[in-house]
């Protein structure tokens, strides 16, 4: 293991320019241990890199290491996530407090200061609320705990995408057939072109643009991203107008729930008791620990599944065993390196390769078999994507900016095409936007669709 | 799928949360019990006596005065990381003076009494011996409020379905076995205080002179009870010189058969042993008498119950196997018995609480397969519908929503 180069070096130092085909792995792969020694850059998966002898040999080292940290979970973890759930809850009353007294303070420089400290602290409950403890409790990480609320069944985050929708589409559809173009909708989000795999589009110029407002509005891209799945999945059923009508009232429920929270009932109840400005201050403090959050949890998030060596499959081997599904989990995740509270703070997705490939491991345990996943890899000569937090981002920029650039071929082919003047390779398809009148042009399609299912 | 999503306003979690800072036992949300005594009823039953809390008692003066006699409590006991729920029936009525209270404290304890709740418990498995052993007086925990439909109003609605005009009384036979007993109490004494006729048959191993007590009590007050102790090891207290429950024991009674509602707790196999029985009488008109039975089917009644995992259910429930995927989780097992167990076999721990389809913990979300429920013999639809694991077993493969 140690003869190795460590594959934790900054891979962009020396980027390799290859021409970019479709499948640059498809080649040469077959079994053919040459993955983490070759360096492409965007890799694409076309084949299962392992035979299925090595991969069942992978499978059954890993099912051990599960089952040793499933069996030792007891009163420890208990305790853990109930002081999480604990932090979560006084950190929040203490900020929503500081938010509230800071509109009373007399001079304008505790005013700043004590605004500054209660936002910071309620962006610290949120992100706290959002990861650590929503992100993992609704995987079912603590089911075994049979808590009456932390519970994957019961448990709500503190953001406006309801706990049902995200389920499906992440739980579900993207913990499943993670990097699967076409499979896995968080592969651009339906948004931003990440892999050669999928058409470029005109559109796509404006990517490094649309990732800037999708980190500022993460939590509302994440809310309406299942709307605009189920869509596609049960547009055959005959069920559909009802799936989604429940799936639209249940998302504008919380919505509603959020925005009446954050920036209605409770400024109004500052400004009851303690005046205008404390309203203000509370407003503005919800408003920003918001923001933060939402910043915070695309950079984690993004970092994941977006880094250089990020591999993207072109789609699902049809008789994928669970060794298999354990490579394509690995060769799609990558960690992020930081030290205890990184982790707490990313709801340790900063061990995203540890957490795909156990996602109902409780969380806490990740950086513990951190270093026995990494031997497990290197052992079948997998890489195992690690980097610093500043190292991944850079890399997940560069990707987003590399592909909202058209390579040669599809120019080319996009100039004939546009001679013709249509676009009908579009991915983000938005063939209503048209039809639409008054107001709701100016919303996103999806947002127009979700609303036209609550009736 | 979103199905009766609400978003909850002020969420529950968060009350229960500051709620139980503020003061452990105390609550206007959540029934809460505390422990104020343990009495050693026999060397295998043990009763505890609890204080209720505010939200107990307005919770249940919602609906009807105190509880019905006979209904029983969900307990959530944590335990080493683990929140394990069970029931257990409730002794006596909430106004009614048991046996440790019979003598100086009977005066003084009249408004604490209110107050209190007993369960009588038999220590088989990882919850009940935490109960009767280890848990320290004064502890607090989580209660529903009196649940269950082994009540009186229960016999009165099962058996004028037949008569609806019928005015009178029917008499009433309640038979129990071992711990099967607890629930009893409470029914019986509401009984006669209503007027019934009331005959009791009691199987088990060994004495409850507590109990025994109380019996004679009420039938000093009472003449219309009549009740039967059957020692297993004691052959003079044999009931028609039988050991076990038998037709001719049943008709040795003196009872109109035929128009006795009969109560029956306790272990499967005295429950088969009633059946037996009562096949084995015949009645006038077509009527059978195993219309007659309303039964209480939970955990306390059942010895192999949560310490011998199941056995019961394993062995007579091999069917063709299955897989079943729980697709949140991307786990995937074989299933040849209840969904419940073969996930536990294949090393996954799933929610439950009662494993008989009671408590309703296990409910989940199943997406797509066909199963049976084991106790109504039901089977599902293919599509996305509601299901408990405990009491269903796969006929095809199965996707859940966990």
């Amino acid at each position: 293991m140690r003869l190795l180069p460590p594959i934790d070096t900054a891979h962009s130092a020396v980027p390799i320019l290859t021409p970019l085909s479709d499948a640059p792995l498809a080649k040469n792969d077959s079994g053919q241990p040459t993955i983490s020694t070759q360096q492409i850059r965007y890799p694409t998966v076309t084949h299962a890199p392992l035979t299925k002898a090595q991969s069942d040999a992978l499978a059954v080292e890993l099912n051990a290491l599960y089952k040793g940290v499933m069996d030792s979970l007891g009163s420890d973890d208990a305790k853990y996530i109930q002081r999480i759930y604990a932090t979560v809850v006084y950190s929040e009353l203490v900020a929503r407090g500081l938010l509230a007294v800071a509109g009373r303070m007399s001079s304008r420089r505790s005013q700043i200061g004590t605004w500054l400290l209660g936002t910071s602290m309620l962006s610290f409950s949120k992100i706290l609320n959002n990861m650590e403890l929503g992100h993992n409790v609704m995987h079912g990480q603590y089911d075994w705990m049979q808590h009456p609320h932390l519970n994957s069944q019961k448990f709500d985050w503190d953001i406006v995408c309801p706990a049902p929708l995200w389920q499906h589409s992440h739980n579900y559809l993207h913990h499943t057939f993670t990097n699967i173009v076409g499979r896995d909708h968080d592969v651009g989000y339906h948004l931003i072109r990440v892999t050669d795999e999928q058409p470029w589009t005109p559109s796509d110029r404006h990517n490094m643009f649309s990732t800037a407002v999708l980190a500022f509005g993460f939590e509302w891209a994440v809310a309406f991203h299942d709307i605009q799945i189920s869509v596609d999945e049960y547009a055959d059923s005959p069920d559909l107008h009802k799936i989604m009508q429940q799936k639209s009232r249940a998302l504008f429920a919380k919505i509603g729930r959020q925005v009446g929270k954050d920036y209605v009932a409770l400024p109004a109840i500052a400004a009851l008791t303690l005046g205008r400005r404390s309203a203000m201050s509370t407003l503005s403090g919800n408003m920003t620990a918001n923001t933060v959050r939402n910043l915070w949890t695309w950079a984690v998030i993004f970092c994941g599944h977006f880094t250089e060596q990020a591999h993207i499959y072109t789609h699902l081997d049809t008789d994928e065993s669970k060794g298999d599904w354990y490579v394509r989990q690995i060769l799609g995740s990558s960690n992020i390196k930081g030290n205890k509270w990184f982790h707490i703070l990313t709801g340790n997705l900063s061990h995203q390769i540890e957490h795909h490939i156990f996602p109902d491991m409780p969380a806490s345990h990740y950086a513990r078999i951190a270093p026995q996943v990494k031997a497990i890899c290197h052992k079948y000569d997998l890489p195992y994507n690690t980097g610093r937090f500043s190292t991944q981002l850079r890399q997940v920029i560069g990707r987003i900016h590399h592909f909202s650039k058209p390579s040669e071929q599809e120019w080319q082919a996009y100039q004939s095409v546009s001679a013709a003047d249509t676009t009908t390779h579009s991915h983000k398809s938005t063939p209503e936007s048209e039809t639409a009148k008054g107001l709701s042009r100016f919303l996103p399609p999806v947002v127009r669709k979700a609303i036209a299912y609550i009736w | 799928m979103a199905n009766g999503y609400r978003p909850e306003i002020v969420q529950r979690a968060f009350v229960y949360f500051i709620g139980s800072r503020l003061h452990p036992f105390c609550s206007l949300t959540t029934p809460k019990l505390r422990l104020i005594a343990r009495y050693e009823m026999s060397d295998d039953l043990i009763a505890l006596q609890f204080e209720t809390n505010q939200a107990f008692r307005q919770q249940i003066s919602k609906g009807t005065d105190d509880w019905q006699g006979g209904q029983y409590l969900d307990l959530r006991v944590f335990i080493d990381g683990v929140y394990h729920q069970r029931s257990y029936s409730i002794v006596g009525l909430a106004h009614q003076p048991l046996w440790w209270q019979d003598d100086a404290i009977i005066t003084k304890s009249v408004k604490s009494q209110r107050h209190t709740v007993t369960i009588a418990v038999k220590p088989q498995g990882v919850v009940s011996h935490y109960l009767t052993r280890q848990i320290p007086l004064a502890s607090v925990i989580d209660t529903s409020v009196p649940l269950g439909h082994f009540t009186l109003v229960q016999a009165k609605t099962s058996l004028d379905n037949r008569e609806p005009d019928n005015q009178k009384l029917h008499p009433l036979l309640f038979v129990a076995g071992g711990s099967g007993i607890t629930p009893m109490l409470g029914l019986i004494t509401q009984a006669l205080a209503n007027g019934y006729q009331v005959a009791l048959l009691h199987y088990s191993r060994s004495k409850l002179p507590h109990f025994q007590h109380q019996w004679q009590q009420l039938s000093d007050i009472y003449p219309t009870f009549s009740y039967h102790l059957i020692h297993t090891y004691n052959p003079a207290t044999y009931l028609a010189g039988e050991r076990y429950l038998s037709a001719e024991g049943l008709l040795s009674l003196n009872l109109p058969l035929a128009d006795t509602q009969i109560f029956a707790c306790g272990s499967q196999a005295l429950l088969a042993g009633l059946y037996k029985a009562v096949s084995e009488i015949i009645l006038p008109q077509g009527n059978q008498l195993r219309d007659n039975i309303i039964i209480e089917n939970f955990g306390n009644a059942l010895t192999d119950f949560d310490s011998g995992g199941n056995q019961l259910l394993d062995n007579t429930l091999q069917t063709e196997s299955h897989t079943v995927y729980l697709r949140s989780r991307q786990r995937q097992f074989d299933s040849d018995t209840t969904l419940l167990v073969a996930a536990e076999n294949a090393g996954i721990r799933l929610a439950h609480g009662c494993r008989q389809g009671i408590c309703q913990l296990c409910r989940c979300n199943k997406v797509s397969g066909v199963v049976k429920n084991i106790q109504t013999g039901k089977i599902s639809s293919d599509g996305y519908e509601s299901i408990q694991t405990c009491i269903n077993i796969a006929m095809t493969d199965v996707v859940l929503d966990i």
